[in-house]
């Protein structure tokens, strides 16, 4: 007796219309609102709202500035974690640091209301400088929250995003037996630094590929942190987004919608590029 | 070395909770103190007694993470299994990717129109729905490495020897799966748990989470709940963690 049939075709359609009917519905709708097509303001189809949004410099701006701090952000936060990685499995390669758990157990918008606490001129950091003598009034502390260069939302990310990965790259070395590879390269005569760039960074970063992408389109479009520690100009995209939706002013919907259409088909591309099957070398 | 990095990881860990606990007992925490002048609990006490129906959210969201979590589990266990079994199954999987091109938030806002059309926006089983909608393919995805041929010969074996499916379920892919179960569970259960962006979108303000009334208080400057609401939040996967590594994957 065979238990389960090798093709399921109605179980596997069903499988396929819920994660693709909802947010298809939902992005046609978008496109037919964008187009004036349906929705409380339809007149009829007009390409106005689009070219309001591609030549205004509103969703252009957020997409770089989303696209910056994502890349700051994941830099950082890669760096960190294969230092911590390196440095760690070193003395101990079968198991990753419990403490690295713990940042994983703070949602989005508590790491960002944390971040204010430590980060704004009244903060935990300012306290530190003011004891230390560095500075004399809360004012003197550099803006690290709500400031035009995205720093404090940077660092809540960073500080989000390196437990994540540290733990990701210590379970890939695991995976593909590093330390084996590490005493290979000694018995070649290999140095320490050589291990480190040569070996260990190109298999733990061609191994993360796919998540670290993922990773960039997460923080891309993060929303709570943003949202509490960014800055009204520029904005981050999903920020943006929930602006223009939740704003009164009705003429703002399409163009919302225009923005939801265009990044999604930016981040479902993007995606798509990752996913897609390596070609395999002749 | 390995002392040092500990030392700085707990430093930069533990610190933003510490900061929470104290800020839920400060009496008045003023510039320049490094420590609150005076400890008081009052806050505690009002915040459960006086702050709008508070046991209420966290039933509320207890409730949601539980159920959405059991339902996407179970779900995703054993579409995974059919998904396995596929001839397309690459590309099966790939598009349990697909939800993820968005941030919870416009995945919200792309779906509203239809939750608003249904009559589900606003509602608890709206939210349920969005929620799940987000967290099944998470479960196809983190179940799908487990699915290996021994597990399915072993199954088949069930069938061979006169086993139905049941048994074959409770005897063997049961006790195989416990640990990934378990993982899944968490894992979605925090997916729910954290959830603000889907829960505010679609439940437009009338599904008081706690993440949700963490944000009031944030947005009301009332530093003292907010902490209170963020250690209520954030205890429960600590406590998930502790049990997970203590329990089941050692």
């Amino acid at each position: 007796m065979i238990l389960y049939p090798k093709r399921n075709t109605i179980a596997m359609t069903f499988y396929v219309l819920l994660l693709l009917l909802p947010i298809g519905l939902g992005l046609l709708y978008a496109l037919g609102y964008s187009l004036g097509l349906i929705g409380a303001l339809s007149d009829g189809f007009t390409a106005d709202h689009w070219i309001k949004v591609l030549t205004g410099g509103e969703f252009l701006g957020a997409l770089g500035c989303s696209a910056g701090v994502a890349l700051i952000s994941l830099s950082v936060a890669l760096v960190l974690a294969l230092v911590v990685v390196i440095k760690w499995t070193q003395h101990k390669p079968d198991q990753a640091p419990a403490i690295l758990y713990v940042p994983l157990s703070i949602p989005p918008i508590i790491a960002a209301f944390i971040g204010f606490q430590v980060m704004s001129n009244s903060g935990l950091l300012s306290r530190w400088a003011f004891q230390a003598g560095w500075i004399t009034d809360q004012a003197e502390f550099g803006p690290l929250v709500n400031d035009p260069y995205y720093i404090g939302v940077i660092l809540t990310q960073v500080m989000m995003t390196f437990p994540y990965l540290a733990l990701l790259f210590t379970n890939i070395y695991q995976q593909e037996n590093m330390v084996l590879l590490r005493q290979l390269s000694v018995t070649l005569g290999s140095s320490e630094q050589q291990i480190q760039t040569k070996v260990i960074i190109p298999v733990l970063l061609q191994k993360a590929r796919t998540n670290l992408i993922l990773c960039a389109v997460f923080l891309m479009s993060a929303y709570e942190i943003p949202l509490l520690l960014g800055t009204q100009s520029p904005l981050m995209m999903s920020v943006l987004m929930g602006q223009k939706f939740k704003k009164f002013n009705l003429a703002d919907i399409p163009q919302a919608y225009v923005m939801t259409v265009l990044y999604a088909f930016l981040m479902i591309g993007l995606i798509a590029l990752t996913l897609r099957k390596p070609k395999r070398r002749a | 070395m390995r002392k040092a990095i500990l030392t700085v990881l707990s430093l930069l860990f533990l610190m933003p909770i510490g900061v929470l606990i104290l800020l839920s007992v400060a009496e008045s925490w003023r510039f320049p103190m490094l420590l609150p002048q005076a400890i008081t609990f009052d806050y505690w006490k009002d915040f459960f007694r006086s702050s709008g129906n508070m046991n209420h959210s966290i039933g509320l969201s207890l409730l949601l993470a539980v159920t959405v979590a059991g339902a996407v589990t179970m779900a995703g266990f054993f579409t995974s299994k059919l998904v396995q079994k596929q001839e397309n199954k690459r590309f099966l999987l790939q598009l349990a990717y697909f939800p993820y091109s968005f941030s919870p938030v416009i995945y919200a806002f792309c779906v509203q129109f239809l939750f608003l059309r249904l009559g589900l926006s606003g509602t608890f089983a709206g939210v349920w729905i969005a929620q799940f909608l987000l967290a099944f393919p998470f479960a196809v995805l983190l179940f799908s490495s487990h699915w290996t041929p021994v597990l399915f010969d072993m199954e088949q074996m069930v069938a061979t020897l006169g086993g139905n499916r049941w048994q074959a379920f409770r005897e063997v892919l049961f006790p195989m799966s416990k640990s990934i179960l378990m993982l899944a569970f968490f894992q979605t259960f925090l997916i729910s748990w954290f959830d603000y962006g889907l829960v505010s979108v679609i439940g437009v303000g009338k599904i008081q989470t706690l993440t949700v009334r963490t944000y009031q208080f944030v947005g009301e400057s009332n530093v003292y709940f907010a902490a209170i609401a963020s250690l209520l939040i954030i205890w429960p996967p600590l406590m998930l963690w502790w049990v997970n590594r203590k329990f089941i994957f050692v």
